[in-house]
């Protein structure tokens, strides 16, 4: 009777999508009691014809396995149609941290979504490599600098995007700033910035605006700039180009001179306030008559 | 009309007075600058070239990702010696440079177009896109990659209708990450309808393993689900493999419910759209004993990077 036992295997007939990730590793060198540290991830495919039902493990040498958390969670489904999903590694080091190297790995498996046949499923693993120690670690570029379109009479203004790969907050010191007229020949203004400087935190990339104003009115037209940022009394990071003034309306230009000038402000204040003093008195004295 | 309606208009005549003495008196203060310069023939400059919007590039598996590099070009005769001009963008790893590149394009490590597509011309300046096809084998140039601490660059070459040329390398380039992805081409192992106690003998299955990355990978495998029908299992290492032909259990290796890195085999970094690809094979013994049914099971095939 056992011997005529039988079994079968049904195949598929599915078709096949690569899978994988990117990068397949998070080496974090340099963490420090405290810090919190991000990497993403991204799981890829290029048939994203469906929903996509993916399972996390996370194998990692203790105690640090409860420092990792994934913003998608362990178990998750990258939507139809995604052939980049990113997924965000953020490692927690506690404050009582031991220092020391752990290593581990986290894998991504796809879960077949077709039930009762033999299947396939495709996986990926990020190698995790961490050294918590103790030393101070300066690691920072500026991928980017532009210099986006103002209205007149907005002060010149530059984006930054500043990544911080390294352990400590970081900032600027100082900057200068040189305006040009549109065909870079004439200097029109020169500023100089030493504050104000948003400071990005540990192993993070951050894009904001710095504005340097200057004392004139910046009309209509195109303009040069050029932009220089120190840090330690060194240049790390400049960058020249054109940029474009704007038409602006008379409200426009009225509520940027209110900003630039707060004398200007306050007799608008006080004007507002007389007239409403002016008009309560006027109200009352009729309230009488009457 | 009643009787406070005089107040009301004279309050309101106050505040517009005021606004519009405020609004006179800042744009008095304003001052309009003025400069004059004498123009020769101008040379187009591209001040700023920017790629993939500064991030890292990613790219997908067994495709192409698309990445952009932007340029602001600027001519001082004005739109029409843009519009009408020519030009070479490039998109090459560093360690290329763009000499190179200019005159061997590589899908590997240097991409390059001769167009770009723009909204608007102003002032003699113009923000341009160029959009490159990045295939999933391009080399990967980040900290466990072969090209550590190179970048991924770009070289805007632009010639104004009036024959004046201008030249610029992006001041910064990216990171492209390492893809460690492969494609299985077969979705299941079929070993068909064998009897207990029975064998496949030297029937192997194949399953063929594809590098859909930028990266050598290793392979692993293992068993999710070992093959079932409920209530009656046969044991996950009933299956076993090799990277030869065997004849079950010959010199295959049992299957295990833990990833395990296949000995021997390894998928080298694609240089072309032609597959580098490996075959599997597969067997199965039915212990004796196995009640007759309907088995079905899942076995992963886990990419792993190794460079």
């Amino acid at each position: 009777m056992l011997a005529a036992g039988l079994f079968f295997l049904v195949p598929s007939n599915a078709a096949r999508a690569a899978f994988g990730i990117s990068p397949p590793f998070l080496n974090a060198d340099h963490l420090v009691q405290g810090t919190k540290y991000e990497q993403v991830v991204y799981l890829v495919q290029d048939q994203p014809d469906e929903d996509v039902h993916i399972q996390a493990n996370l194998q990692m040498d203790q105690p640090a396995s409860s420092w990792v958390s994934l913003d998608s969670g362990f178990n998750f489904v990258i939507p139809k149609g995604t052939s980049q999903f990113p997924v965000t590694i953020t490692i927690a080091v506690p404050q009582n941290a031991s220092l020391g190297i752990y290593h581990g790995n986290l894998t991504f498996v796809t879960v077949p979504a077709s039930a009762g046949q033999v299947t396939i499923a495709l996986g990926a693993q990020v190698a995790i490599n961490l050294t918590v120690g103790t030393g101070i670690y300066e690691k920072y570029s500026v991928p980017i600098i532009s210099f986006p379109d103002i209205y007149e009479g907005q002060s010149p203004t530059v984006h930054v995007k500043f990544q911080n790969d390294g352990n400590v907050p970081e900032a600027f010191d100082s900057a200068t700033y040189q305006l040009y007229d549109q065909y870079d020949a004439v200097r029109l203004a020169y500023v100089q910035k030493n504050d104000g400087f948003p400071s990005t935190p540990p192993f993070t990339i951050q894009d904001y605006n710095i504005g340097f104003p200057v004392d004139f009115f910046l009309g209509v037209g195109q303009y040069w700039g050029l932009v220089t940022f120190y840090k330690n009394g060194q240049a790390v990071a400049s960058q020249k180009t054109v940029f474009n003034v704007l038409q602006a309306t008379p409200w426009e230009i009225a509520l940027q001179f209110l900003e630039d000038h707060w004398i200007a402000e306050l007799i608008v204040l006080a004007l507002v306030a007389a007239a409403a003093v002016f008009f309560m008195r006027k109200k009352r004295k009729s309230a009488r008559v009457r | 009309m009643s009787r406070k309606t005089p107040w009301v208009v004279s309050t309101l005549a106050v505040v517009a007075v005021g606004t519009l003495g405020f609004m006179m008196f800042a744009l008095a203060n304003t001052q309009n600058l003025t400069s004059s310069v004498t123009v020769g023939t101008a040379v187009p400059s591209i001040p700023t070239i920017t790629v993939n919007h500064g991030s890292a590039i990613t790219l997908t598996a067994n495709a192409t990702h698309n990445v952009d590099v932007n340029a602001t070009i600027t001519d001082g005769s004005g739109c029409t010696q843009i519009t009408g001009g020519t030009t070479t963008v490039l998109l090459y790893r560093s360690g290329v440079t763009s000499s190179t590149c200019f005159t061997t394009a590589n899908p590997l490590d240097c991409y390059s177009a001769t167009s770009f597509t723009t909204s608007s011309c102003l002032s003699g300046t113009e923000v341009t896109t160029t959009t490159f096809a990045l295939q999933y084998f391009a080399q990967a140039t980040d900290s466990s990659s072969s090209y550590s601490g190179q970048t991924w660059m770009a070289t805007v070459d632009f010639t104004a209708s009036g024959g004046a040329t201008g030249t610029a390398d992006s001041a910064a380039g990216v990171t492209l990450n390492t893809l460690t992805a492969i494609n299985v081409t077969t979705s299941s192992i079929n070993y068909g309808t064998i009897s207990a106690s029975s064998t496949t003998g030297s029937a192997d299955q194949v399953t063929t393993t594809t590098n859909a990355g930028n990266s050598s990978t290793s392979l692993q495998l293992y068993a999710s689900a070992t093959l079932t029908s409920s209530p009656n299992v046969i044991a996950t290492s009933s299956q076993g493999y090799s990277t030869a032909p065997f004849t079950y259990p010959g010199a295959s290796v049992a299957l295990t419910s833990a990833a395990v890195t296949v000995s021997g085999f390894t998928l080298t970094s694609p240089t072309s759209t032609t597959n580098v690809q490996a075959p599997v094979y597969w067997g199965l013994g039915v212990p004796n004993g196995t009640p007759t049914g309907t088995y079905t099971g899942t076995n992963v095939f886990q990419a792993l990077f190794s460079q």
